[in-house]
């Protein structure tokens, strides 16, 4: 059982065309136990600190501690952690089977006891009519389970698992996250999950932490990334459809304020508790976020302000709809019940609640609150 | 679309060739040159081919049933006797002996050659990180590999000369043996040509090897950290196995090698003492070349080249199937 400490940590990679900083000054805190999720669009540094966690990169500067005791100079093999790769990266001289069974073969444990453990884990990662066939024969979501499951059989202090259901169909993604959920909480292992796909994140894991441009944006539990984002950023990237951004003006008229575009077509009314500390600092620009969940067609659910826009497109998703709207110069979606009847032209009302509003400081992107 | 070479070309031939070829605006001189050239590089080749290696291959199988020699081959009077030249080469005590020598020196030259082409490919491979002094090693390697057969043959049998060679003088002084080997004695010259072939060629396996290794994936090689695999145990359950096609083919090319193994041979022993270091290829050319028993020559060749050809197709045969099973071929 370990608990991860990541102090300070940087990557920096040299390279031919100079120096790449992949990583900068990480720190995050992650419980025995626990499951993190990093996300972050690709390239941004989720697989650099993964790697530097698990011991296959050295760390550039800062501390990576394992229950208080630094591993920074540890072997992989010295931290005891299983990791499933992004590549895969099977024995490809080995079945499907002996690929599962070399970390427990290495650690010495006995042919009958593999041979269940095997059996359990082929289940789980539905393995079962593979297991004599070798690697290259299979296909990629094949692969990715078998990688995954020879993670998965170990029995380390931590797991670490770099995009293990990317290459997996829709169907089968949602049935594994299920079952890793499921097999997370029977281990009570910690889990440090990498991904780009905020809905598996959302599904997953207890916290997220959202990276971007090597730099850690925000750590927090879903529910914090997703209604308190810390930047813009972090808003833009967690939630879909993505979240609507307006440029706005801050109009303060002695303890009022009002938020409104450039052009005065649009104008939101901010919580009491946003009124309070617009009017007493003095930013002027803003950016404000609204998810399209957050836009409804009638005034219910505590909907209490409105704004009007007119019908640009309206696309039927099945289970819902979404209307593209436009109010001036900004173009934004709403998301609503599905066979809603508005047409291309009309104008309709479309309500929300203060509180859903997110304000940025058009400069920093950083949330206000 | 047909072209006639050198006659007028159809415009319609401009869909499959290009302008400047079929084009009759273009300067004629370029035209002439367009047309030509391409026959030329063909057929220049082929041309040699025929003259190099398919006739002189022709003409020996017509021979290996014919009793030429020398003088027969100058008064063009030769006949046909049947397999009388395939009895006499297989009937043969001295080609069975070259027979045994060969399994000798495939068992322990070539054999060797590949052993130690694997231990070195992989030990440079692990051992030495920094690449500059990596190309250096290599470079030192293959330096026996570029010398001329003839000169590694006269290098060796200095070295090995049992009076003052530089081999004998070093086992001496470092007490190994405490009177000279006699390196040309019968029953130990054909070793001395080993010992000169592995330092030769051993480079050669070593290269094929050593490339195998630098391709493998290096993921796998983490995800054997990660899983915790000691050295030893990668190396014995993963790299080799993963090399393994790579070490056969290493062997096939000295194995082939070995069936027309004739120069450090004739450099160094003559076959001597007593044709006690003659391999098959050997007597081949010394009855053909040196004697101008020209049939019996090309039956010594024509029964070499059946049986590399049949363990070779044998050989390739068995790597497909061991490829196919890894699911690579
Ligand atoms: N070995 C390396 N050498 C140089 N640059 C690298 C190396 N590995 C990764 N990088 C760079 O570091 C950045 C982060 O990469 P990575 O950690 O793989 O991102 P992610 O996993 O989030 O997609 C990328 O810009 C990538 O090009
Ligand atoms: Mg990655």
């Amino acid at each position: 059982m370990a608990g991860i400490t990541l102090k300070n940590v940087n990557k920096i990679y040299p390279s031919r065309y100079g120096p790449v900083h992949a990583v900068k000054d990480f720190n995050l805190e992650i419980n025995d136990g626990e499951f993190v999720a990093l996300l972050g669009p690709s390239g941004c540094g989720k697989t650099s600190t993964l790697r530097m966690i698990v011991g296959l990169e050295t760390i550039s500067s800062g501390e990576i501690l394992f229950d208080g005791r630094r591993v920074n100079e540890l072997e992989p093999r010295d931290r005891n952690v299983a990791m499933a790769f992004e590549t895969y990266a099977l024995y490809p001289n080995f079945t499907i089977a002996e690929n599962l069974s070399f970390p427990l073969e290495v650690r010495g444990m006995g042919e009958a006891e593999r041979k269940k453990k095997i059996d359990k884990i082929a289940q789980i990662m539905r393995l079962e009519s593979i297991l004599e066939q070798k690697p290259p024969m299979l296909s990629g979501g094949e692969q990715q389970r078998v990688s995954l499951g020879r993670a998965l059989i170990r029995d380390p202090d931590a797991f670490i698992l770099d995009e293990v259901m990317s290459h997996l169909d829709a169907n089968l993604k949602f049935q594994m996250l299920h079952d890793l959920k499921i097999l997370h909480r029977e281990l009570g292992k910690t889990m440090v999950y990498v991904t780009h796909d905020q809905m598996e994140a959302l599904a997953l894991a207890d916290r997220i932490a959202v990276m971007d441009h090597a730099l850690l944006q925000q750590a927090g539990t879903r529910n914090e990334v997703y209604r308190e984002p810390a930047n813009r950023f972090v808003a833009d990237f967690i939630g879909e459809p993505p979240t609507n951004f307006f440029d706005m003006l801050v109009r303060r008229n002695g303890n009022d304020v009002n938020i409104v575009s450039e052009d005065g077509a649009i104008s939101f009314s901010p919580p009491e508790k946003l009124t309070k500390v617009l009017a007493t600092n003095n930013i002027d620009a803003v950016t404000l976020g609204i998810r399209p969940q957050h836009l409804g067609l009638s005034g219910t659910d505590g909907k209490s302000c409105s704004l009007k826009a007119e019908v640009h497109i309206n696309e039927y998703l099945g289970e819902r709809s979404i209307l593209t709207l436009k109010s001036g110069n900004e173009t934004f979606r709403a998301l609503v019940p599905p066979y809603t009847s508005a047409k291309k032209g009309e104008t309709v009302k479309l309500h929300y609640a203060p509180e859903d509003l997110m304000l940025f400081d058009a400069k920093t992107t950083n949330l206000i609150a | 679309m047909a072209v006639t070479v050198g006659g007028g070309a159809s415009a319609g031939a401009g869909a499959t060739l290009p302008d400047w070829f079929t084009s009759k605006k273009k300067n004629p001189s370029n035209l002439i040159v367009a047309r030509w050239v391409p026959i030329a590089l063909v057929g220049l080749p082929v041309l040699t081919l025929l003259a190099i290696v398919i006739y002189p291959t022709i003409w020996m199988f017509y021979h290996a049933f014919q009793d030429t020699n020398m003088m027969r081959l100058f008064q063009h009077n030769w006949s046909f006797v049947g397999f009388e030249n395939f009895k006499t080469v297989l009937s043969s005590a001295r080609f069975g002996d070259s027979v045994w020598h060969l399994v000798l020196y495939l068992t322990f030259g070539t054999g060797l050659e590949v052993v130690l082409a694997v231990i070195l490919a992989l030990t440079l491979y692990e051992v030495v990180k920094n690449s500059l002094l990596r190309v250096i090693l290599l470079v030192l390697i293959v330096l026996p590999m570029m010398l001329p057969p003839s000169i590694v043959g006269v290098l060796w049998k200095f070295m090995l000369t049992p009076s003052n060679g530089a081999v004998n003088h070093a086992l001496l002084n470092m007490g190994l043996i405490s009177t000279p080997v006699e390196w040309f004695n019968a029953g130990v010259s054909l070793w001395s040509i080993i010992i000169a072939d592995v330092w030769n060629w051993t480079a050669l396996p070593l290269l094929i090897i050593y490339s195998g290794r630098v391709s493998l994936p290096p993921a796998v090689y983490e995800a054997a950290r990660v899983d915790g695999a000691g050295g030893w145990m990668v190396m014995r359950r993963i790299t080799l196995p993963m090399l393994k096609e790579v070490i056969a083919i290493a062997f096939i090319v000295r194995f082939m090698d070995a069936f027309k193994f004739v120069d450090l041979v004739y450099v160094m022993t003559s076959g001597g003492p007593a044709q006690t270091s003659e391999l098959p290829a050997y007597i081949a050319f010394q009855r053909g070349i040196r004697e101008f028993a020209i049939g019996e020559a090309a039956a010594y060749a024509i029964v070499i080249f059946a049986c590399s050809a049949v363990i070779i197709t044998l050989f390739l045969k068995y790597l497909k199937k061991v490829l196919k099973a890894q699911a690579i071929a």
